[in-house]
């Protein structure tokens, strides 16, 4: 399912952060959404995915008005990594990830065999069905990150915006998260994920939107707007080039006021 | 332990509990007459104190604990605060100015209780105006409303207290503190705890994902901001039917979810009715205490919620995950 935009105004009152944006996340593909703190690449998300209103222009999911939608019916195709969680669990994290069959449970009481067969292998998919029985709380950072994932992983949307869902996981399993972004892709889901290292970008995105935050944004496949150029005027500072192609990475020289 | 067997065991202390309260009382009974007249074998004056006056104040009691435990479970997940309770939002305070209010010029008990109703829909409804904003209901601005017109409440409570004449204190007092003893029409509380727990059980599903957080809630498809209504006015109008029956019972709206969840039971598709049993059957086995300890002198049930379940939660908090 297509997740399309355009003419779309995002931002607050006074403070446009993306003007008349146009993009079409198709089935398969896999963006990366880069840009400075506060240029604006949470709040394109959020509008992306219906959770706010935009100022201007509108959204389509597969052809429809995302706000056409019926919340659990959106749900269903829409699944939304939040970068924060502020929350208050009580349960297991077996109880956590099965949270995520919300939008297809049909029974008032417990969860169907498919909804635990998801949930352990959401679970099992990011590393952590050894601890399906602990409490959420007594988790690391970093397992509870993995355990956020693996909640939408029990959603099985066909559309995935996620927001920083690298944060707090060590390489490995940054690794292991992006190898499954990368899969469920492939399987034909559209995937839209806000980066802040742009090696990942360039090894797991086919394309980028590049937010400045002044409102003219760039999107586009990757090869061609991941360029050292537009990264130094989208980060304000020198940056050195090394590898190519898919391996392609940027590091920071000096800052620069530009 | 699971969830299951902890589920038949609060059925069985929900029943134990009416039982405990029809054997004890001021006049003593043995249990084969109290078994006879629960049964319907026994006429005359046993048959009359169990079927008349026990049974009706254990299911005032147990209407009670149970209303004021799922109402607390409720809020403390609308509010995403652990320590939410029924009364957290100003309802027994409004309740209590009413009353007493009601007390102090002298009126009978139907006025009584219609202060008491009046004031608690007053504040609910106060609280509901001042806090909410379509399409942006801050759950934090709804909690220090309700925090700041408690407040506002108590201080009308002190004056009323202060205003009023010495001999109508105590009954002034036992009101605030929680108190059974005026409680024989339990059938409104019983309405509104099946409406209740019909309607939480409806929540159940949506709370669990609520818990999370609003935003979170909307991307797994809640209609969060009709949940957070329902919630709000289920566990306001279910605290005040609970006030109006027994006064301002303090604990069991706090005390009972907690113990669930330190017990494993967070699912509230599970918590909410094993709310309603354990708040029942704990409040009907206190106000059987209450009646019975300093006999025929009654004690507010109020002070023994507390001192039972302070102990009880304390002996629980180690347990926890």
């Amino acid at each position: 399912m297509m997740l399309a935009c355009a003419g779309l105004e995002v931002g607050f009152p006074g403070r446009l952060l993306a003007r008349d944006l146009a993009l079409e996340i198709r089935p398969g593909e896999c963006w990366g959404i880069l840009g400075m703190n506060g240029s604006g690449k949470t709040t394109v998300l959020h509008t992306l995915g219906g959770l706010r209103a935009p100022e201007g222009g509108g959204v389509k999911l597969g052809g429809r008005p995302i706000g056409g939608f019926a919340p659990r019916e959106l749900a269903r195709e829409l699944g939304f990594l939040l970068q924060d969680e502020p929350g208050a669990f009580w349960g297991s994290l077996q109880e956590y990830v099965l949270l995520g069959r919300h939008p297809h449970a049909h029974s008032l009481f417990g969860w169907g065999a498919d909804d635990l067969e998801r949930a352990e292998r959401a679970l099992g998919a990011v590393d952590l069905a050894g601890l399906s029985q602990r409490s959420l709380g007594t988790l690391s950072g970093g397992e509870r990150q993995r355990a956020r994932i693996a909640l939408l992983l029990a959603q099985a949307p066909n559309v995935y915006l996620l927001d920083e869902p690298l944060q707090h996981l060590d390489l490995r399993h940054q690794l292991e998260a992006m190898e499954i972004f990368r899969g469920l892709a492939l399987a034909g889901c559209a995937v839209a994920m806000v980066l802040h290292d742009t090696l990942w970008a360039s090894r797991y995105c086919d394309h980028v939107l590049l937010l400045p935050g002044d409102g003219v944004a760039l999107a586009g496949p990757t090869p061609e707007l991941l360029t050292r150029g537009n990264l130094e005027r989208l980060f304000r500072c020198e940056l050195q080039e090394y590898g190519q192609g898919a391996q392609r990475h940027f590091l920071p020289g000096a800052p620069s006021r530009v | 332990m699971p969830r299951s067997f902890l589920l038949a065991a609060l059925v069985l202390l929900a029943l134990g509990s009416v039982f405990v309260s029809a054997l004890f009382g001021s006049v003593e009974i043995p249990v084969g007459r109290v078994w006879g007249a629960l049964a319907g074998s026994a006429a005359g004056v046993d048959g009359d104190i169990v079927w008349k006056l026990r049974l009706p104040r254990a299911a005032a009691a147990f209407a009670c604990g149970a209303l004021l435990a799922q109402a607390g479970a409720l809020l403390q997940v609308l509010l995403r605060n652990p320590l939410a309770d029924p009364y957290v939002l100003g309802i027994s305070g409004g309740a209590a100015v009413g009353a007493l209010g009601a007390m102090l010029a002298g009126a009978g008990a139907v006025a009584m209780g219609a202060g008491a109703g009046g004031g608690a829909l007053a504040v609910v409804g106060i609280v509901f105006l001042l806090s909410f904003r379509a399409g942006d209901w801050n759950i934090y601005r709804l909690l220090l409303t309700g925090v700041v017109l408690a407040a506002g409440c108590g201080a009308l409570v002190s004056l009323l207290l202060t205003l009023a004449p010495e001999a109508g204190v105590k009954g002034m007092l036992f009101w605030l503190m929680g108190d059974l003893s005026q409680a024989q029409a339990p059938l409104p509380a019983w309405i509104a705890l099946a409406a209740l727990s019909a309607l939480g059980l409806a929540f159940a599903g949506s709370l669990n994902v609520l818990a999370l957080g609003p935003l979170k809630a909307r991307t797994l498809g809640v209609a969060v901001l009709p949940l957070q209504v329902g919630v709000y006015f289920t566990a306001s109008l279910g605290t005040a039917a609970a006030v109006l029956l027994g006064g301002s019972i303090g604990f069991v709206g706090l005390l009972v979810p907690h113990a669930l969840r330190l017990l494993g039971v967070t699912d509230h598709r599970w918590l909410l009715p094993m709310c309603a049993l354990l708040g029942g059957g704990f409040l009907t086995l206190a106000d059987t205490a209450a009646r019975t300890l300093w006999a025929p002198q009654q004690l507010p049930v109020g002070v023994l919620t507390a001192l039972m379940g302070v102990p009880l939660l304390l002996l629980l908090l180690p347990r926890g995950r």
